[in-house]
């Protein structure tokens, strides 16, 4: 047993107590006065009930309580650690795989559950002194926390729907053990291999979850339009049981079973399914009948969002740009003449033809001829041009602007604008990007150019709406990732799925000889106790004994 | 050192001349005995029985009613008037000091007494009797009287318990017993013991305005003026509260007693000038008429 001091240089304040002795020593004296008798003055301090008490008291009481208040202080200030040998209780970091297998259920209820479960008890074990890493795709650290507070932690902890990364974790656990010997306990189902760094201070304990691997998942999952009625699905299985398996494959599109097919499949095999559906729109589901440890990975969902843009045209009168917005199919338009009592709520895209509001809008816009806030000085006019090039962009995929020629065209001299489409005089488009404003200004007039005429002006306008308003509803994000489905998130619905054959290999994958040696060591290690705290808890203990025997006793010393 | 003068004694027979008829509780001096008898003073009638003499026979009534009644008259009582004055160190106290004040009361009172063919003794003590001043019933005896109080300093501790007890049991004739002290020791033996000889006791209790009210505060040692004892406190205004309730009820401890025995209580601040109080004070508490 011994105790280290993390704040040494704090012990230096122990000098107070010669001060605090000195001035109890140069203290005033009582005034001393004379009475005619005392017999009024003993009744009064009995009515006090405690007089008599504290006057058995020692007289030096309070100077006690005033030198042990600051001793404590002090001591709690230079942060003393006690070091108590026992065994296997190091300074523990745990990292516990937190990947989607381990939300298989050959344990009851999971293997993420079961894991949660032995954490506890290893906490209560060694409460103190423990760091916890959840091991997903990027590894989150607990730290600073007692037993308790990781326990509650744990609760909250959900498997995470994605790939995780113990190695990372484990590179993390070795860099703030930060040269002290640490217990590393790894909590998994070994889907995931790892390996121990071989020069590591650290020892290592590998608690493996999971006792069988029979599953069949969904592997990927990809649908493409093939033509304008008939979408084609991918979808990648793989059988990871020792047996051949036999089972169906249904398509769903909202609760509507489009298609079902029967699928045999050989001991870890893994093949590409195609199937083609008509009218497929909304949220479709692929799944596998199977009742296997992983059910997670048995569906694949899609989503297809339908692209039905609401475009508000404010304009004096553009009929070329009317027409080449409402050639899109289920475009919704409202053309306004001006930008009063309109609520912009009721759409996702605003078109500004030459009459450009004083101030920023959040949005998705194209501004013709300027754009809010715009200073006249970084305006410069170019007059006559014609368009050499353009960047490469999704707005300008398809498009042919070569030779293209303006009348009256005007740069624009802006941080915030990035140009887009350039002239032999300068640029005439720009990808304009400030706040929560996003779109496209064009410098010149769509009249006044022959832009309007050619076949890349309504492309340019579909391509501009397409990516201003499109998504791709397949993304991860890891506010969702707590279950496969479908999740709503900022506005947008997204198909949430597993996808990873790695997870979808729920089989333990790691070598039991290692795991044999690793865990077979089992040297003498210490209980740490911070007593900074406890020393706190005394100091306002007796903190508040010297004011209960100050208040008692200066009634009678 | 204060000093007491002849000029208080004028006053005090100016009081006398003022009041014509000074009679110290019910007629000091002249007293009016309960038993009635041969005195001067028509007191009642009763019927006449075999033995009475009949000068005492009203005839008059006999003439008009043909009844024997016999005129009874207030037997006079020669009584004497005993002083007793607290000399203890806790007497040493105020300004002017509750000893200086009550050697006032009791020359007064003795003068008083005397005026009215009074026999007066004071008697000075403290843990035991420290001296004995007859004055007889001679006016002329007051200043012997002014002369030793002049003399007597405040010293030792009380016993009043011991002293009066000692002091009643030496007296051979009923006497009025008049008590001057603060009464900072035990009392109440003593008068219990003089009440059950039949003594009128009269309680003249001296307080000074710094008992009333401490006029100190904070960190104080107080010591007993006649033990030496010695208590260490913290006097605050709570404190002071505490001690004034404390005060109240050993007050009010001392009036109770006096009520049960039947004993006469007066209790006078050093401030009010002794004159004052034998004006208004006694005048109108009925010891004076």
């Amino acid at each position: 047993m011994n105790i280290k001091f993390l704040n040494p240089s704090f012990l230096f304040l122990l000098f107070l107590e010669a001060i605090i002795i000195i001035l109890y020593l140069i203290k005033p004296k009582r005034l001393k006065i004379k009475v005619p008798s005392l017999i009024l003055w003993e009744k009064t301090i009995e009515e006090k009930n405690l007089g008599r008490w504290f006057k058995k008291l020692p007289k030096n009481l309070l100077l006690l309580f005033q030198l042990l208040i600051l001793f404590f202080l002090v001591l709690s200030l230079s942060k003393p650690i006690l070091s108590l040998p026992s065994i296997g209780s190091k300074p523990t970091i745990i990292i516990l795989d937190s990947s989607a297998s381990m939300a298989s259920r050959d344990i009851l209820p999971s293997r993420f559950q079961e894991a949660k479960s032995e954490i506890i008890k290893l906490i209560k074990r060694n409460p103190f002194n423990i760091k916890m890493i959840i091991a997903k795709e990027k590894p989150e650290i607990i730290l600073n926390k007692n037993g308790r507070e990781i326990e509650k932690e744990l609760e909250k902890e959900k498997v995470f729907l994605g790939e995780g990364n113990l190695e990372e974790s484990i590179r993390k656990a070795e860099s703030i053990s930060k040269g002290i010997s640490h217990e590393i306990h790894i909590f998994t189902d070994g889907s995931d291999p790892i390996s121990i760094p071989k020069d590591s201070i650290n020892q290592y304990f590998l608690h493996i979850i999971g006792r069988e691997s029979f599953n069949i998942g969904i592997l990927d999952g990809r649908i493409f339009p093939k033509n304008e009625y008939i979408y084609e699905i991918f979808l990648k299985i793989g059988n990871f049981s020792h047996k051949p398996q036999e089972f169906n494959l249904r398509i769903i599109q909202d609760n509507n079973k489009l298609k079902e097919e029967k699928i045999r499949m050989e001991p870890k095999e893994i093949k590409v399914v195609k199937t083609e559906i008509t009218k497929a729109k909304g949220k479709i589901v692929g799944e596998i009948d199977v009742r296997d440890n992983l059910q997670e990975d048995n569906k694949a969902f899609f989503y297809i969002p339908t692209f039905s843009p609401k475009v508000l045209l404010i304009t004096l009168g553009n009929p070329f740009l009317e027409k080449a917005l409402r050639s899109i199919p289920n475009l919704k338009i409202d053309v306004k003449r001006d930008f009063i009592n309109v609520d912009l709520k009721n759409y996702n895209f605003y078109i500004f033809d030459g009459l450009i509001p004083y101030s920023d809008i959040s949005g998705n816009f194209l501004f013709i001829g300027g754009y809010p806030g715009i200073n006249p000085q970084n305006i410069e006019k170019i007059g006559k041009v014609k368009i050499l090039s353009w960047e490469e962009h999704p707005i300008t995929r398809f498009l042919q602007l070569y030779g293209i020629g303006i009348d009256n065209a005007y740069t624009f001299k802006d941080e915030n604008l990035k140009p887009l489409i350039y002239t032999d005089k300068g640029p005439v488009a720009y990808i304009y990007e400030k706040g929560n404003s996003k779109g496209i200004v064009l410098s010149f007039d769509l009249l006044s150019s022959s832009f309007i005429y050619s076949d890349s002006f309504p492309i340019f306008i579909y391509n501009l709406l397409r990516y201003y308003l499109s998504y791709d509803p397949q993304k991860r994000c890891d506010n969702y990732m707590d279950s496969p489905g479908f999740k709503e998130y900022n506005g947008y619905l997204y198909a949430v799925n597993i996808f990873s054959q790695k997870e979808s290999d729920i089989s333990n994958k790691i070598n039991m000889e290692t795991k044999k040696e690793e865990s077979k060591k089992e040297e003498k290690g210490f209980i740490q106790i911070d007593l900074s705290k406890p020393l706190i808890f005394l100091v306002f203990l007796l903190l508040i004994m010297e004011i209960f025997f100050y208040q008692g006793g200066k009634y009678y010393s | 050192m204060e000093i007491l003068d002849t000029e208080f004694l004028e006053k005090i027979e100016k009081l006398r001349l003022a009041v014509k008829k000074i009679r110290i509780i019910s007629n000091v001096g002249e007293r009016k005995s309960p038993k009635t008898g041969k005195g001067t003073e028509f007191s009642d009638y009763r019927t006449y029985q075999i033995g009475d003499e009949l000068r005492y026979l009203d005839w008059n009534i006999y003439a008009r009613f043909e009844k024997f009644l016999v005129k009874l008259f207030e037997e006079e009582e020669d009584l004497e008037v005993h002083i007793l004055l607290d000399s203890s160190l806790s007497m040493d106290f105020g300004i002017p000091t509750k000893f200086f004040y009550g050697k006032k009361l009791a020359l007064a009172f003795s003068y008083l007494s005397l005026s009215a063919w009074e026999k007066v003794t004071v008697t000075y003590f403290q843990d035991d009797i420290k001296g004995i001043i007859s004055l007889e019933r001679k006016r002329e005896n007051i200043f012997k009287l002014l002369d030793q109080l002049n003399k007597l300093e405040a010293q030792g501790k009380t016993n009043l318990n011991e002293v009066i007890k000692k002091y009643v049991s030496s007296l051979k004739r009923r006497a009025i017993l008049m008590v001057i002290s603060d009464f900072l020791s035990p009392y109440k033996d003593g008068i219990l013991y003089a009440r059950y000889k039949k003594l009128p006791v009269y309680l003249i209790h001296v307080i000074s305005e710094e008992e009333i009210s401490p006029p100190y505060e904070g960190n104080l040692q107080l010591i007993d003026s006649e033990t030496n004892e010695i208590i260490n406190l913290y006097l605050d205004k709570s404190l002071i509260e505490n001690y004034k309730k404390t005060l109240d009820k050993f007050l009010k401890d001392i009036e109770n007693f006096a009520l049960k025995t039947n004993a006469e209580y007066m209790r006078t601040s050093t401030v009010i000038p002794v004159e004052d109080l034998l004006f208004r004070y006694l005048r109108m508490g009925g010891w004076l008429k």
